[in-house]
């Protein structure tokens, strides 16, 4: 198995879907890189048969995400943001993003990972059933539900409604 | 907020890229964790090394697996077995395909005709019994020497196993010891061990043969019909039992069937 061209090919959207479930680029970084080294375990349970290529990495990188997250969460400390945090230097597009990012990975992880296949990585609704081993009515229903939460976490940054601050 | 207020909104988180170094470092990674490939194991030495223990170990279980002995005839040959009412279903026949070595018969092929699964069985057993006794044999030679130095106990020089000759009168499983080798052969087929007695002259298949009687215990007699010009091979061999009223009863008889010159 060409595993370097898997990665040229797949470690984009993996790094990205890591990234937006851990919220840290190094964790993600070192996600990717442990999903590609999975394959070559001898007891490696990937089969082409079963599934495609694309969907058995995502779901690699979203248990290995998950580890980390509930591992992080028996820590103390919470996940920081990746760009600056003093309020003086923050531009306003930063403040919403870190705002953004807050929010979704406050959610349920059985949200989150739904809404950044869907909204972020554009997956059908269909594929991301498949990689997480859902029925496409859970998929559906979940994505309602974390857009739902968003909408409420994010009430205050909507173009059209008033700072409430 | 509509849902189009709320994707622009969830657009402003973006995703950084991944570091550069990142494939350097899953190459990195791979380079250690990949299996060793099998050419790599198989290097020409440890090939010459896996060579020589095979042939290490076939020797030691079958010293004359490389050693070719030609002989220059075989006989096809078939034995009656002549089973009373409590032999039905086992096998009745059998058929052999033997050659004589300096005064002993050599099997080449044998089977129970007809009746494969007895012909593995017997086979299967056969050769477990061979390989066991082959490998307990150094060890009884180490183990016989060690109470020769400890002990100085020194046992009478033996004859080599090879010493005897050897017939296959009746079952490929129930080879006879008849004899010395040397003195059989030396003899023109007239000698063997056990009081046996040259009872007459025949011609077998053409050739001529020396016939020998043996009696064990007066119960049983063997009788050979041994060819000199074939190193004494039996070209025909009969088993008599004795029954209680005195009579002698037929229960075995190998014919040969055809003489193969130069196979």
């Amino acid at each position: 198995m060409d595993v370097l061209r898997l990665f040229d090919e797949h470690h984009a959207l993996l790094f990205r879907f890591a990234y937006r479930l851990t919220g840290s680029a190094a964790d993600a970084e070192d996600i990717v890189q442990v999903c590609f080294l999975e394959l070559l375990r001898p007891e490696c349970t990937y089969d082409a048969t079963r599934a495609p290529i694309r969907a058995w990495l995502l779901g690699t990188v979203r248990n290995q995400s998950l580890k980390r997250l509930r591992r992080r969460a028996e820590a103390p400390a919470l996940p920081q943001p990746a760009g600056p945090t003093s309020p003086e230097r923050e531009t306003l597009r930063s403040e919403l993003e870190a705002a953004v990012r807050k929010a979704v990975l406050t959610l349920p992880e059985t949200q989150s990972e739904v809404l950044i296949l869907a909204h972020y990585e554009q997956l059908p609704l269909a594929e991301i059933a498949d990689i997480l081993n859902l029925d496409l009515g859970a998929v559906k229903s979940r994505l309602q539900r974390a857009r739902a939460s968003l909408r409420e976490a994010l009430a205050e940054y909507a173009p059209n409604l008033e700072r409430k601050s | 907020m509509t849902d189009t207020d709320l994707d622009d909104l969830l657009n402003a988180w973006l995703a950084p890229s991944p570091d550069e170094s990142l494939r350097e470092r899953l190459q990195a990674g791979i380079a250690v964790r990949r299996p060793r490939p099998v050419r790599r194991l198989l290097t020409p030495l440890r090939l010459w090394a896996m060579a020589a223990t095979v042939i290490l170990v076939v020797l030691i279980v079958n010293p004359d697996a490389f050693s070719k002995k030609v002989s220059t005839y075989t006989v096809d040959s078939e034995v009656t077995l002549h089973r009373g009412p409590e032999g039905v279903g086992l096998p009745q026949r059998v058929l052999m395909t033997s050659y004589n070595d300096a005064g002993t018969e050599v099997l080449r092929a044998w089977s129970f005709p007809d009746q494969p699964v007895e012909t593995a069985l017997l086979k299967t057993r056969m050769l477990a019994n061979d390989t066991r006794e082959r490998l307990a044999r150094p060890f009884e030679k180490i183990a016989k020497y060690y109470y020769i130095v400890k002990y100085g106990l020194a046992t009478p020089p033996e004859d080599p196993d090879d010493a005897y000759a050897i017939v296959y009168p009746n079952r490929p499983d129930t080879p006879l010891l008849i004899g010395k080798r040397a003195a059989l052969v030396s003899s023109d087929c007239r000698t063997i061990h056990g009081g046996a007695e040259v009872i007459g002259h025949d011609v077998v298949m053409n050739y001529a043969t020396t016939i020998l009687q043996q009696r064990n215990g007066g119960a049983r007699k063997l009788t050979l019909w041994m060819a000199p010009e074939l190193s004494c091979f039996a070209l025909r061999a009969t088993i008599h039992e004795m029954q209680p009223d005195g009579s002698w009863k037929l229960v075995s008889e190998k014919k040969a069937l055809k003489v193969n010159v130069n196979p």
